[in-house]
C-alpha cells in the first residue's frame, strides 16, 4: 500500500503546478432578493457555470463579477432554489424563491463527497433540526425519529429514562446481537453508540450465562449528544447508499452534523424549557373480595385478615405515579468573519422519571470552529464534552431476588401494608420476596458518563483553475467514552436480608476510545457539461475498550463499596481491540444534472473477522435521471420527475471475541484451572454482507409544493453469522458459522407537500408510509429457537422461509406418528406489516404555529409476560372477570400453551405536537429596543397518547436491548410516559 | 506558502504512515487460546487442563440432583419466580419435551466434561513434557470421569438412549440403546483401567482435596472400580458387580461415607448447593418431600439428614401449589463450602448386597444390608429367604441412604426394578416421567444431517 502514497504525492506535485487564477471580460453586478418578501439576501453564491469562478454577495444582497457574455451565472443559497441566467447584460438582478422540496439541498453521501438531493440516487433521509426537535424535545437524539424516517423501525426498549432505542433500517441486517444497530458518524467521528452492562442483571439475577448483560435494560450511547447541538441528520438506510462505508455498514449509517458559526453578527441563542412527564397508560390492578380470596387459596389467612383491615392501595399509582419534573436549558453563541467562524454551546437537561429516584441528566458542552488560512488551507475543528447520570431504577424481570419494582407489583395486592415506620423501618412483603417501596427508595441503578468527541477536518485546495478543482481533506477524530455504573441493594432490604451475605453492590468501569483517520483526494472537471468528480482515499478506524464489573455481598453501614464486602468478586473483566483498513474509489459522472452515473468500490480488512488480513471488495453503482432538466421534457405543472436505481454491497463484522476458541479459568477448592471453551468459530467463518437493490421515482409537482419519493429496496444478507447448537452431546453449545441469508423486500413512500401557503396561512405536511417483507431464504444448519423465555412463554424461531422475527411457541408440532419435530406453533411476527408516520406544520399569520406528529405501526406482535405474572398475584386488570362465562375467574382461565401470551402491538401515538407563537418583532422592539431579535415562547407534548388493544403498558417494549430479532418481550417494564414541555426561546 | 503544506501533509501521513497499514494480528487479550495447549503443553498448562477436568465433573450436579430429585419424589424445588421448577418437574403440565424446562444442564453439563476430556488427553498425547507412564496416568483419570460423566445422559433419555461417540463436533456418532451404551461405558472404564495399571505409583498432576483418599494410579483405581460397579448394576451384570466392588475401595467394617469428594470453596469457586441456612426465608429452597418423612422408620438416624423448619416453606405467590408444603430441609451440610461425596462406601455396601441377592447368595446381602442398617441405628433386618424381599429391602435402604446424593438414585432405582408406579405423588395431576426427551439440538441436527 506504500505505493498508494507515492500515487497521492505525484498528483499533488503534478497538479499543484497548473495552479492558476483566470481573468474574464467585463463586470456584471446586481441584487439578490428573497422573491416573496423583496429581503436581500446575504451569501448567496453566484457561480459562472461550468468553472469555480464566483463570488458571493455581501450583507446588502450585492454582488460582482467579471463574465463574458456568453457567460451562464448560477445563483444559488442554501434553503433556496438556484437559478442559472445568461451574462448578456452587465446588471443583472435575481430574486430567489424557497426550495421548498429541498432539491438544491447538499446530501453527504460517502466518506468525502456530497450532492444536490436532486441528484441522488438513493433515498437518503435527511432530518433537519427543525424536524428533530422544531416541535418537541425528545430526551435523546433516536428518540426523535420515530415516524420521519421511512424505512425504519424505531422501538424504545423501555420507559425507563436516558434513552434505550433500537433502529433497524430496511428489514433486518443481522440476526445475532452484534452490528444491528447503524453506524453513527457525528462530524466525520465514528462514535460509540454501544450500551455497556452495568451488571445489574447479576444482582436481579434476570439473565444468565452469555443472557446476561441483555437484560440489563441500559440506554445505548447516543443518549450522551445533545439534540440542541444537531443542524442535520442524514440516513444512509442500506447498503445500496451506504457502501461506501463498507465492511460496518450493514445496517446503515447515521450521519450527524452539528451546528456551525456563520459570518456575520454574533448570535446567541438562549432555551429554557420546562415541563413534567407522567405515565402514559397505567393499567389500574384488578379489585379484590373475599370470595376471590378463596379462588386464589394463597396465604388466605392473611389476605383475608390484611383485606378486611379495609386498606385499599393502588401500588401501581404509587410506584408508577410520579410527575416528574423536565428542564432544559441551551445556550448557544455562533458568528464570525470570512476566515474564522465559530459556534459554542452548552446545555442541560434534567428529568426525573416516573418513579422516584428515578430520572436522566445531560450537560454538554461543545465548542466548533472553522478556520480558512487561505485559499489553499481551511481547517475545521469540533470538540464535545459530555457528562450524563441516569438512575433507571428497577424495573423488567427479576429472578428470585424481588430487585425489579413491576414484578413484585405483580404480586402485591391492595390491602398489603409496605409503607415504612415512623422510625424508615420498611415492613416485609409477606407476598413476595421485596417490598417495593424499599426497592425504590433505598437502592440505585445508576449510570455516569464522561464522554469526549473530537474531530476534524482540513482541507487543502490543491488546485483550482477554471473548470476544475482538487482538494485533499484529512479528517477523523476521536471518542473516548468512560462510565461508571453503580448497582446496590443495601443490607436493609426484604430480599437482601435473609440472604446469606446481605447487601449486595455491583460497581462498573467501562472505558471505550474510538479513533478514525481518513485521507481523501477529490478531483473534479467539468468538460463540456459533464462533471467528473472523482475520489480516492485510505480510511483508518481503531476501537478499543475496557471493562470492569466488580462485585460485593455482604455490606454494613449502608456502605456502597465492594472492597468492604464479606465477599468479594470480579464478575467480568473485558478488553476489546480492534482496527480496520479501507481504500476507496468514487467516481461520479453528472451530465449537466440530467443524467447522473456513480460508481466505487471500497476494500475492507478488520481483524475483527477471523481472516484478520484478507480485503473484501463493497462496489456500488447508481444512476438517477432527472427527466425534468431534459430540454424536451415541458409538462406543465410537474417540476420534478427523477428514476433512479442504485446498487451497492456492505459488510458486517463478527463481534469481538466470538472469533476466538478459548480456554475458561475456572477455579475448584485451591486450585485454578483452564476448560475448554464451550464456543467454538467454525474455520471458514466469513463476514456478513450485505447487498441492496434499490429503485426509485421523485416526482414533484407545482414548483415542489407536492412532492412523492417512492422506493422500492431489496436487501440480501448473505453469511448470517450466527451461533447454532450442534448436536449437544459434543458438548459444544455453539459454533460461530455463516448459517444462511435472509432477505428484505419493502417499500418506502413519502408525500410531502405544501397544500396551502398564503402570507397568513401556511399548511406544510407529509406523509411517510414503508413496509418490509423479511425471509430466511437459506438457513443451512437447524432450525432453532431464540430468544424469550423458552417455547412454553413465546420465542423466535429462525428457520428457511419464514422471517427470524416469528414468534412461536408450545404445543411443539409433530409428524403423523405423534412424535416431536423440534418445530414450534406460530403465533405471530414481531415485525411490523406497515408503518406510518404523519406530520404537519400549520403557520398562522407570521406568529402562530401548531405542529403534530402521528406514527403508527401494524401487525407488530409482542410477548407479553407481565400478565403471566399479574395472573399469578391476581392483579391482573381482566383477572376478576370470566369472558367464557364457565365460572372460572379470567386470570387462572388463560390457556395452557404458549398462544395467551402473543398479542397484537398495534398502535397509534401522537409522538410529537407544538404550539408556539413568536412574538411580533414590534412588540419586542419596543419592550427590549434592539437588543432582542426574537422571543417563541411555546407549549409541547412528546409521545402524548397510545391506542392500542396492547394490553400492558405500552406495545413498544424489549426485555432484550436491542436485539434486532427477539426484543419484543415484555417483562413488568419500566412504564413509558408522556412530556409535557413549555418552551421560551429568546434570540439574541 | 505551498512548501507549508506540503509540509503539514507530509508530517500528517508520515504520523500515521508508521502503524497505518502494518497493524498487528489482534489476540484475544482475554483468556488464553485453546490451540496453544495443544501444541506441545508443559506441566503446568497440562495440571490446569486437569483441574479443568475435575471443574466440569461437578458441572452436573446442581440441576440433576434437583430435577432427577424431583422426579423421584426426594425433593422439591421451590422457586417462587418460577413455578416451573414445580409444576414441569412434577409432571402437572406437558409431558418432558424437546425443550424440556431446566434440564438442558443434566445433558449438557455431562457432555462438556467429556468433550474437556477429549481435548485434555489431546493436550497430553501432543505434549513432550510428559512420560507414557505419566500420560496414562491422565488418561486413566480422564477416562474414568468421562465415564461417570456419560451415565448422567443416559439415565435421563434411558430408552432414547444416547450417543458415545462425540469427539468430533461436527460428526458424532449414532445414538446407541441404554444397554449398548452402559457397554461402551463399561469398556471405557476397563480402558481407563488398564491405563491406571500402567501409570506408575504417582500422578505427575495433583488433584484437589476431594480426591485425598484417591490420588495416586492405585487408590484412583479403586473409584474406577467403583464406578464401573454402579454401571454393572445398571447393566444387571450382577457378578461383574460384584467383581467391580470389590476392587473397589467397599469396606463393610468402616466408615460409610468414605468416597470422593466435589469441593466447594466459595468465589471465584462455586458454593455448595444443597446448602440452605437453617429456618432462613428463602425465594428459592429445596425441601424434603413429605413422603420420605412419611415412609422413614422411626428411630432410622439417616433422618438427620432432614431438619425442620420452624416455618415450613411453600410457593406463597402461587395458588396451584398450596398442597406442597415443605416442612423439612436439607441438613446434610454444615455450611456452604462443604464438600459433596459422589460416591460413597454406603453405596458400594448396598451394590454388594444387590449383587449377591441377585445372584442368590441371600445371606451375605442380608448382612451387608444390616452393616447399613446398624449404622443407621435400626435392628437388622430379618431374612425373608426370598430374593424379592431382600431386593424391596435394598431399595428402601438405598432410597434413604441415598437421598437427594448427586445422582437422583431414587428416581433411576425404581425404574431398573420396574416401580416407577410405587414413587407418592401428592397432587392428582402429578407423573412421574420414565425419561425425559431427546434434547432439541439433537432433534435438529438429525434431521439436518437427515436421519
Amino acid at each position: 500500500m506504500k505505493k498508494m502514497y507515492k500515487f497521492l504525492f505525484l498528483l499533488l506535485f503534478f497538479m499543484s503546478g497548473t495552479f492558476f487564477l483566470q481573468a474574464q471580460d467585463r463586470k456584471v453586478s446586481g441584487k439578490v432578493i428573497e422573491g416573496s418578501s423583496g429581503e436581500e439576501l446575504t451569501g448567496v453564491t453566484v457561480l459562472i457555470k461550468g468553472t469555480t469562478t464566483g463570488t458571493t454577495t455581501d450583507i446588502n444582497g450585492n454582488y460582482s463579477i467579471n463574465a463574458s457574455s456568453d457567460d451562464i451565472l448560477v445563483f444559488s443559497f442554501i434553503g433556496f432554489s438556484s437559478q442559472e441566467i445568461q451574462a448578456s447584460s452587465t446588471t443583472i438582478d435575481v430574486s430567489l424563491n424557497e426550495d421548498i422540496a429541498r432539491l438544491e439541498e447538499v446530501v453527504i453521501t460517502g466518506l468525502a463527497s456530497n450532492v444536490k438531493r436532486s441528484n441522488l440516487a438513493n433515498a437518503v433521509t435527511t432530518i433537519s433540526d427543525d424536524l428533530l426537535t422544531g416541535t418537541t424535545k425528545a430526551q435523546t437524539v433516536d428518540e426523535a425519529f420515530f415516524g420521519k424516517i421511512p424505512g425504519a423501525n424505531v422501538k424504545i426498549n423501555s420507559g425507563a429514562p436516558g434513552g434505550g432505542i433500537n433502529i433497524q433500517l430496511r428489514g433486518l441486517s443481522t440476526i445475532s446481537n452484534g452490528n444491528s444497530q447503524p453506524l453513527y458518524i457525528i462530524d466525520g467521528v465514528y462514535v460509540n453508540n454501544t450500551a455497556a452492562t452495568t451488571g445489574i442483571s447479576f444482582a436481579n439475577q434476570a439473565g444468565t450465562g452469555t443472557g446476561r448483560g441483555l437484560q440489563d435494560d441500559i440506554a445505548n450511547r447516543l443518549a450522551d449528544i445533545n439534540p440542541d447541538d444537531i443542524e442535520s441528520l442524514e440516513i444512509l438506510k442500506g447498503p445500496s447508499a451506504a457502501a461506501i462505508y463498507g465492511t460496518r455498514a450493514n445496517a446503515g449509517v447515521v450521519i450527524i452534523n452539528t451546528k456551525k458559526g456563520a459570518e456575520g453578527k454574533t448570535k446567541i441563542k438562549f432555551t429554557q424549557e420546562v415541563g413534567f412527564n407522567q405515565a402514559l397508560n397505567l393499567l389500574g390492578f384488578a379489585d379484590w373480595d373475599l370470595e376471590k380470596i378463596q379462588t386464589l387459596d394463597n396465604q388466605v389467612d392473611l389476605r383475608t385478615q390484611l383485606f378486611n383491615t379495609g386498606r385499599d392501595i393502588d401500588w401501581e399509582e404509587e410506584i408508577y405515579g410520579e410527575e416528574g419534573l423536565i428542564t432544559n436549558t441551551a445556550l448557544s453563541i455562533s458568528g464570525g468573519n470570512a476566515k474564522t467562524k465559530f459556534f459554542v454551546s452548552g446545555g442541560v437537561r434534567s428529568e426525573d422519571g416516573i418513579i422516584k429516584n428515578t430520572g436522566f441528566d445531560r450537560s454538554t458542552i461543545r465548542a466548533n470552529i472553522d478556520h480558512k488560512f487561505n485559499d489553499f488551507f481551511d481547517i475545521s475543528i469540533n470538540s464535545n464534552y459530555v457528562n450524563s447520570v441516569s438512575d433507571r431504577g428497577f424495573t423488567g424481570n427479576q429472578n428470585n431476588t424481588g430487585a425489579s419494582l413491576g414484578y413484585t407489583l405483580s404480586f402485591t395486592p391492595p390491602y398489603a401494608d409496605l409503607f415504612p415506620d415512623e422510625n424508615g423501618v420498611y415492613p416485609d412483603n409477606p407476598f413476595f420476596s421485596e417490598n417495593p417501596l424499599a426497592l425504590r427508595d433505598l437502592a440505585t441503578n445508576r449510570n455516569t458518563v464522561n464522554r469526549f468527541i473530537q474531530s476534524f477536518n482540513a482541507n487543502f485546495n490543491i488546485l483550482k483553475n477554471t473548470n476544475s478543482f482538487l482538494v485533499l481533506t484529512l479528517s477523523g477524530g476521536l471518542d473516548f467514552t468512560n462510565s461508571n455504573s453503580l448497582v446496590h441493594l443495601p443490607e436493609v432490604l426484604q430480599f437482601q436480608k435473609n440472604a446469606a451475605n446481605p447487601g449486595e453492590v455491583i460497581q462498573g468501569r467501562v472505558n471505550q476510545f474510538n479513533t478514525n483517520f481518513q485521507a481523501f483526494l477529490k478531483h473534479n472537471i467539468t468538460v463540456n457539461d459533464i462533471n467528473f468528480n472523482t475520489t480516492v482515499g485510505v480510511t483508518k478506524l481503531r476501537q478499543e475498550s475496557e471493562d470492569v464489573l466488580v462485585r460485593g455481598q455482604g455490606l454494613s453501614n449502608g456502605l456502597q463499596r465492594a472492597n468492604s464486602a464479606t465477599i468479594q468478586s470480579i464478575l467480568r473483566e473485558f478488553n476489546t481491540e480492534a482496527a480496520d483498513f479501507g481504500y476507496v474509489i468514487q467516481e461520479e459522472v453528472n451530465f449537466d444534472d440530467k443524467v447522473i452515473l456513480t460508481g466505487g468500490i471500497r476494500f475492507d480488512r478488520s481483524t475483527l473477522n477471523l481472516d484478520q488480513t484478507e480485503f473484501y471488495a463493497f462496489p456500488r453503482a447508481s444512476a438517477a435521471v432527472n427527466l425534468h432538466n431534459f430540454d424536451f421534457f415541458d409538462v406543465g405543472p410537474i417540476s420534478q420527475l427523477k428514476f433512479r436505481v442504485a446498487y451497492g454491497e456492505t459488510g458486517g463484522l463478527p463481534v469481538f471475541g466470538n472469533t476466538f476458541t478459548q480456554l475458561n479459568n475456572v477455579f475448584i477448592g485451591q486450585n485454578s484451572g483452564n476448560t475448554l471453551s464451550t464456543t467454538t468459530v467454525d474455520p471458514n467463518l466469513l463476514p456478513e454482507t450485505a447487498q441492496e437493490i434499490e429503485f426509485g421515482l421523485d416526482f414533484g409537482m407545482f414548483d415542489g409544493k407536492l412532492n412523492l419519493e417512492a422506493t422500492y429496496f431489496v436487501k440480501t444478507v448473505q453469511d448470517l453469522i450466527e451461533s447454532f447448537v450442534p448436536a449437544s452431546s459434543t458438548g459444544i453449545t455453539s459454533i460461530l458459522s455463516n448459517v444462511g441469508s435472509l432477505e428484505n423486500r419493502g417499500y418506502e413512500l413519502s408525500l410531502s407537500g405544501t397544500p396551502v401557503k398564503t402570507s397568513n396561512f401556511e399548511w406544510t405536511g407529509y406523509i411517510n408510509a414503508w413496509a418490509v417483507d423479511i425471509e430466511l431464504t437459506e438457513f443451512n444448519v437447524p432450525s432453532f429457537t431464540r430468544g424469550g423465555f423458552g417455547a412454553g412463554l413465546g420465542t423466535y424461531e429462525f428457520a428457511q422461509g419464514q422471517s427470524p422475527t416469528t414468534i412461536v411457541g408450545t404445543p411443539e408440532l409433530t409428524d403423523a406418528a405423534g412424535n416431536g419435530t423440534g418445530r414450534f406453533t406460530v403465533y405471530g411476527d414481531a415485525n411490523p406489516d406497515f408503518q406510518l408516520g404523519i406530520g404537519s406544520n400549520f403557520r398562522f399569520f407570521n406568529s402562530l404555529s401548531l405542529r403534530f406528529l402521528f406514527q403508527h405501526s401494524n401487525g407488530n406482535d409482542v410477548i407479553n409476560l407481565t400478565n403471566f405474572l399479574t395472573d399469578l398475584g391476581g392483579t391482573t386488570p381482566d383477572w376478576n372477570g370470566d369472558d367464557d362465562n364457565d365460572g372460572t375467574p379470567n386470570g387462572q382461565d388463560r390457556a395452557v400453551d404458549a398462544s395467551r401470551f402473543v398479542e397484537d402491538g398495534t398502535y397509534w401515538k401522537l409522538r410529537e405536537l407544538g404550539l408556539f407563537y413568536n412574538i411580533p418583532k414590534s412588540v419586542i422592539e419596543k419592550t427590549f429596543g434592539g437588543y432582542i431579535q426574537g422571543i417563541r415562547v411555546g407549549a409541547s407534548g412528546n409521545n402524548l397518547f397510545l391506542w392500542s388493544n396492547y394490553t400492558s403498558y405500552d406495545p413498544e417494549v424489549s426485555q432484550f436491548g436491542q436485539d434486532p430479532v427477539a426484543g419484543s418481550v415484555e417483562v413488568t417494564p419500566f412504564p413509558s410516559s408522556r412530556r409535557i414541555m413549555f418552551h421560551l426561546n429568546i434570540d439574541l | 506558502m505551498k512548501k507549508i503544506i506540503f509540509l503539514f501533509v507530509i508530517a500528517a501521513m508520515s504520523l500515521n504512515s508508521c502503524d497505518f497499514f502494518e497493524a498487528e494480528e489482534v489476540f484475544n487479550p482475554n483468556a488464553a487460546d485453546a490451540a496453544v495447549a495443544l501444541n506441545n503443553a508443559d506441566i503446568p498448562q497440562l495440571q490446569n487442563l486437569v483441574t479443568g477436568v475435575e471443574s466440569r465433573h461437578k458441572g452436573y450436579v446442581t440441576t440433576t440432583s434437583r430435577a432427577f430429585g424431583s422426579f423421584g419424589r426426594e425433593v422439591f424445588v421451590f422457586f417462587d419466580s418460577d413455578p416451573r421448577f414445580t409444576r414441569d418437574w412434577l409432571g402437572r403440565a406437558l409431558p418432558p419435551d424437546a425443550s424440556f424446562f431446566a434440564v438442558g444442564n443434566t445433558y449438557n453439563a455431562p457432555y462438556q466434561a467429556i468433550k474437556h476430556g477429549f481435548f485434555t488427553m489431546e493436550a497430553a498425547a501432543n505434549s513432550t513434557a510428559i512420560t507414557d507412564t505419566e500420560r496414562n496416568g491422565l488418561n486413566g483419570f480422564v477416562k474414568t470421569i468421562q465415564a461417570y460423566q456419560y451415565m448422567i445422559p443416559l439415565n435421563a433419555q434411558f430408552g432414547n438412549g444416547i450417543r458415545i461417540d462425540v469427539e468430533d463436533e461436527l460428526n458424532p456418532g449414532p445414538f446407541l440403546s441404554y444397554q449398548d451404551a452402559l457397554s461402551e461405558i463399561r469398556a471405557l472404564l476397563d480402558e481407563a483401567q488398564t491405563d491406571l495399571n500402567n501409570a506408575g505409583s504417582e500422578f505427575f498432576f495433583s488433584l484437589t482435596e476431594g480426591f485425598e483418599d484417591f490420588n495416586t494410579p492405585a487408590t484412583f483405581l479403586q473409584l474406577n472400580r467403583a464406578i464401573a460397579a454402579r454401571a454393572a448394576l445398571y447393566a444387571e451384570d450382577y457378578s461383574g458387580a460384584l467383581t467391580a466392588v470389590n476392587a473397589s475401595f467397599l469396606d463393610l467394617a468402616g466408615d460409610i461415607n468414605v468416597g470422593p469428594e466435589h469441593v466447594y470453596a466459595g468465589p471465584p469457586d462455586t458454593f455448595n448447593p444443597f446448602f440452605f441456612p437453617l429456618d432462613q426465608f428463602s425465594t428459592q429452597i429445596v425441601v424434603v418431600h413429605p413422603s420420605v418423612l412419611d415412609d422413614i422408620e422411626a428411630g432410622d438416624n439417616r433422618a438427620d439428614k432432614f431438619l425442620m423448619r420452624t416455618a415450613p416453606a411453600n410457593l406463597v405467590s402461587n395458588s396451584e401449589f398450596s398442597a406442597y408444603i415443605g416442612t423439612h430441609q436439607d441438613g446434610r451440610y454444615a455450611t456452604n463450602t462443604s464438600p459433596v461425596k459422589f460416591l460413597r462406601n454406603e453405596e458400594l455396601i448396598l451394590i454388594y448386597a444387590e449383587a449377591q441377592a441377585q445372584t442368590n447368595n441371600l445371606a451375605e446381602a442380608v448382612s451387608a444390608i444390616n452393616v447399613v442398617r446398624s449404622t443407621a441405628g435400626l435392628a437388622d433386618f430379618a431374612n425373608p429367604s426370598n430374593a424379592d424381599g431382600v431386593i424391596d429391602q435394598i431399595l428402601t435402604e438405598r432410597r434413604f441412604s441415598l437421598w437427594f446424593e448427586p445422582w437422583g438414585h431414587r428416581w433411576i432405582d425404581a425404574r431398573r426394578y420396574d416401580r416407577l408406579d410405587e414413587i407418592p405423588t401428592i397432587a392428582a395431576d402429578e407423573t412421574i416421567f420414565t425419561q425425559l426427551a431427546r434434547p432439541q439440538a439433537e432433534l435438529n441436527f438429525e434431521e439436518q444431517r437427515g436421519n
